[in-house]
């Protein structure tokens, strides 16, 4: 009791955060509004700061939501004075600026910890800009699950993600392109790996998980997972003669059978294939008939000739109908990577290596090539699905824990596999909704969070935004959260690069921070992996 | 000791007073005192004049410059006077330290009037209380007395625009019913700003 009122007093005795000026209204409901300071220029504040209000018993946390303008004089407003002095003068008399503030946390007196606000400061209570001590009270310090991600804007100390509490839930990268999504979902999942809490799945479209990604801006070649982690992160590419354009050596090549795909893979893909909701229908009667083999036998007909003949004995299907659908999934079938039969089926490899508390990363071709990435993902999520409901059902009658492994799923473009139609119809749609409780989540990575299934959003335990042009984009991805349209100002003013609103399951509260610098990262990271010795200069070049 | 005049009428609220040499009074808003002894009264001039001795008797034109008048005729100086008015702001009793309000008892008659020092200025205009006594005395020509009385002060603080501009924030306040009145007194204590800022 006695050390943590000493902690208390430390941190509130702290007052090296500039006085930025006093509450003079407040609700509950409604926030905090704060007169500045007058020797605080209105400019100085920014939407988004992180900032401490000092009441009597207990310290809040907020970040600045709003600035505004106010007068006390009508008269002002009607000969806005042109001098400078007569304007600084009239300043904090005539005129005054205020700010905005929505409390989430306080600490309080002798108590442990921060915990969530159930009163206000009262009037006059000082608002200052929060100490680097704060941050440190309010998120933690990196730890061996406990990530540090960036810094409140203009501040020194990191924010920090728990990670335990991450990987529990589906979680969302969202912002448009160019924003460091893919930069910062290495991080996570970097961070992830290196405190051992899950096994991670990569659907790596871009080429950017792997080895190592390009790096847009500087040209660099920034180091990727395998590259920090070695053997713990097994590469499967789809097309591996792109893999050795860019010098990588796969582990596995992606080999898929016929016999793999189902009716399921092929209706996630519909729109790439063209193909008419008759079309689906006939998919589901000739799999009922054929059997597993339903696709092979389809196109063996189709190359054949023989397909009109077959075609006789099924009532419910219309030919026409068949051959255009046999047409349309030449596309599949010629797919490099699908074969008539496969002598290793890369599905159950990685299925493999997950549960054995290995990482895997898909690469793709790299081309923007939404069939072979759809596909791909989709008979891989499946068989997850299948195995670790089987594993997680066996445990549980075993009364084992922590079996299966948690596994996260990370998905780019998501909403090819979340749209509110495929979120119904595949596979990708039941994991996020009910896959936690085999220990299966989600990491959706995505720049037009509108396009995802609304349900499926408001399942998202934590979010990552970055800065969003579209309005249906920026009022989607806060949808449901508590606060959304004080947090809608927050996430307006982010910079288009390396800042992003976190907030969520696996945070204290939401925030704006400025991403940390991933190369720092990644060096120190790969140091304390320690896995390889032969120092490599793609760092520094 | 400068000696800028004598009380010829007091009261509470102000003070009269000749000064010695015609044409040598004190300047308009500067801050002055006077002591019995053992009080002080201080004060800022709110009002000069140069008159005939006799009340009765207007000067009349003459035609002549005043080198002209020096040499030729010079009693007329005689018959002329120089006059002051000063508000009261604060006072000290001989120990204590300085109160920022009116005295008790007026000023005594036949004593002098002498200019406060730059420490008296510095300390007696810190709390900016004098604005509001000035302001209060329904004087017609406030706003050129109160801004006056700023300007004069400010040239003792070390930071003048700093001081103005505090100033300037009391003034403000005290007449926030009068934008008018507030920003006519700020217009005329402000510091030109620099050519390009
Ligand atoms: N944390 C970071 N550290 C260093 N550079 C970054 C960081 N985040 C983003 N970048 C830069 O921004 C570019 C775009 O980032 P990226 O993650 O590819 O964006 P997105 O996936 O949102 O399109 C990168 O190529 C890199 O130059
Ligand atoms: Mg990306």
């Amino acid at each position: 009791m006695s050390r943590t009122r000493e902690a208390f007093d430390a941190l509130t005795a702290d007052l090296t955060g500039r006085s930025l000026g006093r509450v003079i209204k407040g609700s509950l409901l409604e926030g905090i509004e704060a007169r500045l300071d007058d020797d605080v220029t209105v400019e100085d504040v920014r939407v988004g700061r992180f900032v401490v209000v000092d009441g009597a018993r207990n310290r809040f946390f907020s970040a600045v939501h709003n600035v505004k303008l106010a007068n006390t004089n009508e008269d002002v407003l009607l000969r806005p004075p042109d001098d400078g002095f007569v304007q600084e003068v009239l300043r904090g008399t005539n005129t005054y600026a205020t700010i905005d503030l929505r409390p989430k946390l306080l600490i309080a007196h002798g108590e442990d910890g921060v915990r969530p606000v159930k009163t206000i400061p009262p009037h006059f209570a000082t608002v200052r800009e929060a100490s680097d001590a704060d941050v440190a009270t309010v998120f933690g310090a990196e730890g061996l699950t406990s990530l540090a991600i960036g810094k409140p804007l203009e501040m020194t100390s990191d924010v920090c993600i728990d990670l335990e509490r991450f990987v529990e839930r589906s979680n969302a990268v969202f912002g448009k392109t160019g924003t460091g999504k893919s930069f910062l979902t290495r991080m996570l999942l970097a961070g992830v790996i290196k405190a051992d809490l899950a096994s991670v799945l990569v659907f790596d479209m871009h080429n950017e998980y792997g080895m190592w990604s390009e790096d847009e801006e500087t040209k660099k070649k920034a180091p990727a997972l395998k590259e920090i982690f070695g053997q713990k992160v097994l590469i499967f590419s789809v097309d591996p003669a792109s893999s050795r354009r860019r010098s990588v050596t796969p582990d596995y090549e992606v080999q898929i059978a016929l016999s793999d795909i189902e009716v399921d893979d092929l209706v996630l893909l519909r729109s790439e294939l063209n193909l008419s909701d008759a079309q689906v229908r006939d998919m589901d009667t000739l799999s009922e008939v054929w059997g597993p083999s339903w696709l092979q036998t389809l196109m063996s007909h189709q190359d054949a000739g023989t397909l009109t003949e077959v075609l006789e004995g099924f009532h419910a299907v219309h030919e026409q109908s068949v051959k255009g659908l046999a047409r349309n999934l030449k596309k599949v079938v010629k797919l490099p990577f699908v074969k008539e039969s496969v002598t290793d089926h890369s599905a159950d490899r990685m299925v493999k290596a997950l549960l054995e508390r290995r990482h895997v990363v898909i690469e793709f071709g790299g081309k923007t090539d939404f069939l072979s990435y759809m596909l791909v993902s989709s008979i891989v999520t499946r068989r997850i699905h299948e195995r670790w409901r089987e594993e997680k059902e066996k445990a549980s009658a075993d009364g084992r824990i922590g079996h299966p492994p948690q596994l996260v799923i990370t998905l780019e473009e998501a909403h090819k596999f979340l749209s509110p139609e495929a979120a119904h119809q595949t596979i990708f749609g039941t994991i996020a909704r009910e896959m936690r409780k085999y220990n299966v989540t989600l990491l959706v990575v995505d720049q037009r969070p509108s396009g995802i299934d609304e349900e499926i959003r408001s399942q998202l335990g934590t979010r990552v935004i970055g800065a969003l042009d579209d309005e249906r984009d920026q009022g989607s991805v806060l949808e449901g959260v508590p606060d959304a349209k004080a947090l809608r100002v927050l996430l307006n003013n982010l910079e288009a690069k390396k800042q992003v609103l976190l907030g969520g399951y696996a945070l204290p509260m939401p925030i704006v921070v400025e991403v940390r610098d991933y190369y720092d990262f990644a060096k120190a990271t790969r140091r304390a992996a320690g896995e390889r010795k032969r120092e490599i200069d793609l760092w520094d070049r | 000791m400068t000696r800028l005049g004598e009380i010829v009428e007091a009261s509470t609220t102000k003070l009269r007073a000749v000064a010695p040499q015609t044409f040598e009074g004190p300047a308009f808003g500067s801050f002055i005192k006077t002591s019995d002894g053992s009080r002080t009264t201080f004060g800022v001039v709110a009002h000069v004049e140069h008159v005939s001795i006799d009340p009765s008797r207007r000067a009349i034109p003459l035609g002549r410059t005043w080198d002209e008048l020096r040499r030729e005729q010079p009693q007329i100086l005689e018959l002329l006077t120089t006059e002051f008015e000063a508000f009261c702001v604060a006072f000290a009793e001989s120990d204590g330290a300085l109160c920022a309000y009116l005295p008790p008892v007026p000023p005594r008659v036949h004593d002098f009037v002498e200019p406060c020092t730059t420490e008296e200025i510095v300390e007696l205009t810190q709390d900016l209380s004098f604005i509001r006594t000035l302001g209060a005395s329904g004087v017609l020509i406030v706003a050129e007395l109160v801004a006056a009385a700023i300007r004069s002060a400010a040239a003792h603080h070390g930071d003048q625009r700093a001081y103005l501009v505090r100033a300037g924030r009391e003034v403000a306040d005290l007449f926030r019913q009068d934008y008018e009145l507030a920003s006519s007194i700020i217009r005329r204590i402000r510091v030109p700003e620099r050519a390009h800022r």
